[in-house]
């Protein structure tokens, strides 16, 4: 051994192979940069970002359809939907009938027979990204609305709404599914929390049960090998607001969830596809959904409760502004000038 | 080389040609400015599970125009709701006149505070991307065009085609295949196109001699020509 070191590097064999390993270290060097050039994801070798929405969606109870406590009250609270018609009497003399008809088992929103899981966890999770929070209780009537009230009506009014729905629910027993794709899934980080900084709402369970949390924030982290060309390993913390809260609960309470997956890049830098790391094969967000705008009970809410009466009650209006067609009365061509859009430029 | 040989040559070279001017036209929609159709839409509560359909939603689509947009000689088409006239959700879809792919588009939706806003699409003419409504309220999704080739014996084939769909987010660059395939039907064709979208897989059924999808289903809507020849 001693005898073959100084063969080794004896001066013409080093000559020989100092060009070959000077290359290699050179490509080694070089491919990553290479690889990445322009690049829009800056993802050369490793790098991090985050964003976080400046309001946080608020937490607020998910309303089990078990435990029937819209109908049936809590801890001495009457039950919201009962002051609800109780006020809507008080002002147009009738009663509306949402507490009867959301205590009807054949509606479906009160079900002492049902799954543990179900509830009103959509109509929570949409409520929280979509409108303030209610913080101080409101008397209106003599009647009092605690803010566990106005969430409760808020929740439900949120049941139905207009949506962008990315993956697939789960309804099979089968264990692995696809779902969202990872790729869609940091798209719609990116494009929504960074960027437009709108909230999104995923269902965190891979399994059948569907609990569905909003998503206001997040930190990711990627690492290219140049070994590996093409892939992107990343590692993304989300942060959501959670339901796991009592009615009266004010506030966000928080929790996050760590998802691993490899991004595919092409020769020019554009992210074309994506599969989760197996860390993540069994722990990733079943669907993606965002809520656009309020609509009009569609079977999935309560058809007993009117939005003007709910915004009267938790922002003392009258008019609803969010319903996705209500606007004051306008012709097309005047809402395009409206959003900034010459007609004449498309239409003449 | 021989005259004769090279009279042949010529002549199976001018039959080549014109057979593939023959095998290049495909089916595609032909429209004409002031020309208006109606679309019927429902779409699926997936986020509470439910299943259930909306009640349905009646669009205006309405040729306004063909003129020149982004460059490229184009079809200007105008869809507005129906049944509420005064609604600000709308929709500008500026069609290359040639094949119908997407040049310019602009959503109009009201904003939280009851104001209208647009949002503009510009398509990268290098990409072949089929029409996807995407984020819109109006399912107006389209297939790239023209659809099939036919055999010299006037056949329809079923073929497929990858387009692309493009987002760019944050200076990145998010490219999503939309796997589009046909087959005919009667004298139609049955258009599939598997899209990673809100919509997901999109089903449609094209006929000659109609303007639009005369069907139109996927996980999350379902859409009908009720109008318009």
């Amino acid at each position: 051994m001693i005898r073959l070191f100084p063969v080794f590097f004896a001066r013409r064999f080093f000559g020989r192979i100092f060009p070959f390993v000077f290359a290699l270290t050179l490509l080694a060097l070089a491919a990553p940069v290479l690889e990445a050039r322009g690049d829009p994801l800056r993802m050369t070798g490793e790098g991090s970002d985050k964003a976080f929405l400046p309001t946080k969606p608020w937490s607020g109870y998910w309303w089990s359809r078990k435990e029937g406590k819209l109908v049936k009250g809590w801890a001495g609270n009457e039950p919201p939907f009962r002051k609800y018609d109780r006020f809507v009497q008080a002002r147009t003399g009738r009663n509306p009938g949402a507490h009867a008809w959301e205590a009807d088992p054949a509606n479906g929103h009160y079900d002492p027979n049902g799954p543990s899981w179900a509830g009103h966890c959509n109509g929570w999770a949409a409520a929280a990204v979509m409108e303030p929070e209610p913080r101080e209780p409101r008397t209106l009537d003599g009647i009092t609305f605690t803010t566990a009230d106005q969430k409760a009506l808020l929740s439900e009014m949120w049941m139905d709404c207009r949506t962008l729905f990315y993956g697939r629910r789960k309804d099979s027993a089968v264990p692995f599914s696809l779902d969202i794709y990872p790729n869609v899934f940091h798209r719609l980080l990116v494009e929504n929390i960074k960027q437009k900084k709108r909230a999104i709402i995923a269902d965190t369970s891979f399994s059948r049960s569907v609990w569905n949390y909003p998503i206001y924030g997040y930190e990711t982290q990627w690492k290219r090998r140049w070994w590996l060309p093409g892939m992107v390993h990343v590692t993304t913390t989300v942060y959501f607001a959670d339901d796991g809260v009592k009615p009266e609960f004010l506030g966000t309470k928080t929790f996050t969830k760590t998802y691993h997956y490899i991004l595919q890049v092409n020769g020019r830098g554009e992210i074309i596809g994506g599969t989760w790391d197996p860390r993540s094969l069994w722990d990733h967000p079943d669907f993606v959904w965002i809520p656009i705008a309020d609509s009009p009970a569609q079977g999935g809410e309560n058809p007993k409760l009117t939005p003007s009466f709910v915004y009267a009650i938790t922002r003392g209006e009258t008019t609803h502004l969010n319903l996705a067609m209500t606007s004051t009365a306008t012709t097309p061509e005047a809402s395009l000038l409206e959003a900034g859009i010459d007609p004449d430029a498309y239409f003449r | 080389m021989d005259r004769g040989w090279t009279w042949m040559i010529v002549l199976a070279m001018v039959l080549f040609m014109a057979g593939m001017a023959e095998c290049s036209e495909g089916f595609q929609p032909a429209w004409q400015v002031g020309q208006t159709w109606t679309v019927e839409a429902s779409f699926k509560r997936l986020a509470d599970g439910s299943n259930a359909w909306t009640p349905p939603q009646r669009w205006l689509y309405e040729v306004k125009n063909r003129k020149e947009i982004d460059g490229v000689d184009c079809y200007v088409i105008h869809v507005t709701p129906v049944d509420r006239p005064e609604s600000k959700t709308q929709a500008i879809l500026c069609l290359a006149a040639g094949d119908l792919r997407p040049v310019q588009v602009i959503d109009v939706a009201p904003a939280a505070d009851g104001r209208a806003t647009a949002t503009t699409r510009r398509f990268d003419g290098e990409r072949l991307t089929p029409l996807l409504s995407g984020e819109s309220a109006i399912p107006y999704d389209l297939p790239l065009f023209p659809l099939a080739a036919e055999t010299r014996e006037g056949e329809a084939t079923g073929a497929g085609v990858t387009g692309e769909a493009a987002h760019r987010a944050d200076g990145l660059t998010f490219v999503e295949g939309v796997h589009q395939s046909w087959q005919p039907s009667g004298e139609g064709f049955e258009v599939t196109l598997e899209t990673s979208g809100p919509l997901g897989t999109i089903r449609q059924t094209w006929e000659p001699g109609r303007p639009w999808a005369t069907r139109m289903t996927s996980d999350a809507v379902r859409c009908t020509l009720v109008d318009g020849q």
